[in-house]
């Protein structure tokens, strides 16, 4: 089986995310079907969003190379579907491109926030340590 | 006393006009994308994919060409205009950002399968309205489209 479903803005995003995944099972080897099992559970009941960005980065990590476009599209859809923010206390201090953030490869998602609240460390003098900075994933709905 | 009768198009006939009109405006959002990852490509791919692109808009100006004046040849005007036609298209804009070569080569993957998606729409009109000639251009291009997506699918493996 191929790519080449267009998987074109669904009233569900999760609809979406879950037969790309599908179509990834096929192609890829057994031995990583764990892997994409639980990416699959979490789109459905995920207990906090970022074990869904988690399995969705280790899955990135392990399967982009041979499988490009579909993890393309997953990240798209992830990008389009949450709102990544960074906050001090109770105030929100920045909003990411969640985009532009996913461009990069972490490997994980506290890969991830590390690189979220260092740029917004460097980039907003009255923060005065990251280490009080929080990133919080709320889904778009 | 003499009388004029006008022929009212067909559904058929006009789901090929509409379904025409939103393949114009597909592969145009599509050339103009084309165009943006042609200036804005980087990295070691950049000689192939800045030639490729520039290849694939020229070739597609040339058939928007064709599609807006087979529209004319049907005795319909051709929309034009970026409002107009970006109201017809559903092909997503490109982000101008740096990127990785193999995004815009997804995202224009996925901007060719929505051309396929309308290209075949009109095919499958024109067998009902018997309109060969258009059901012939369109089949050109889905046939162009595939190649590209074969090509670009080729291009993604295993980088």
């Amino acid at each position: 089986m191929d790519h080449s479903t267009p998987h074109a803005p669904s009233a569900s995003w999760r609809t979406s995310a879950s037969s790309i995944i599908e179509e990834l099972f096929p192609v890829c080897d057994r031995s990583g079907w764990d892997d994409l099992l639980e990416l699959r559970g979490h789109l459905h009941s995920a207990s906090s969003w970022e074990s869904l960005f988690s399995s969705f980065l280790a899955c990135r990590h392990r399967f982009e190379r041979d499988h490009y476009l579909p993890f393309y599209r997953l990240r798209k859809l992830l990008s389009c579907s949450f709102r990544l923010e960074v906050c001090l206390g109770c105030e929100c201090v920045s909003v990411c491109d969640l985009k532009e953030v996913l461009r990069d490869a972490h490997r994980d998602f506290q890969s991830l926030k590390r690189s979220v609240e260092h740029h917004c460390f460097e980039h907003d003098l009255g923060i005065e340590d990251p280490a009080h900075l929080e990133v919080q994933l709320t889904e778009i709905a | 006393m003499s009388s004029t009768t006008t022929t009212q198009p067909t559904q058929a006939e006009s789901s090929v006009v509409t379904g025409l009109q939103t393949m114009l405006a597909d592969s145009y959002a599509l050339m103009a994308q084309t165009h943006v990852a042609h200036w804005n490509v980087e990295g070691p791919a950049f000689f192939e994919l800045h030639t490729t692109f520039q290849s694939q808009y020229e070739e597609l100006f040339t058939a928007i060409d064709d599609i807006a004046e087979r529209l004319r040849a049907l005795d319909v005007l051709a929309p034009g205009g970026l409002g107009v036609l970006k109201g017809l298209t559903s092909v997503e804009e490109l982000d101008v950002a740096a990127m990785p070569a193999k995004d815009f080569v997804s995202h224009l993957i996925d901007a060719h399968e929505v051309v396929i998606a309308s290209a075949t729409a009109v095919r499958d009109a024109c067998d009902e309205s018997r309109d060969l000639e258009t059901q012939d251009l369109m089949i050109g291009r889905i046939q162009v489209h595939q190649k590209t997506l074969w090509m670009f699918k080729s291009y993604l493996k295993n980088l």
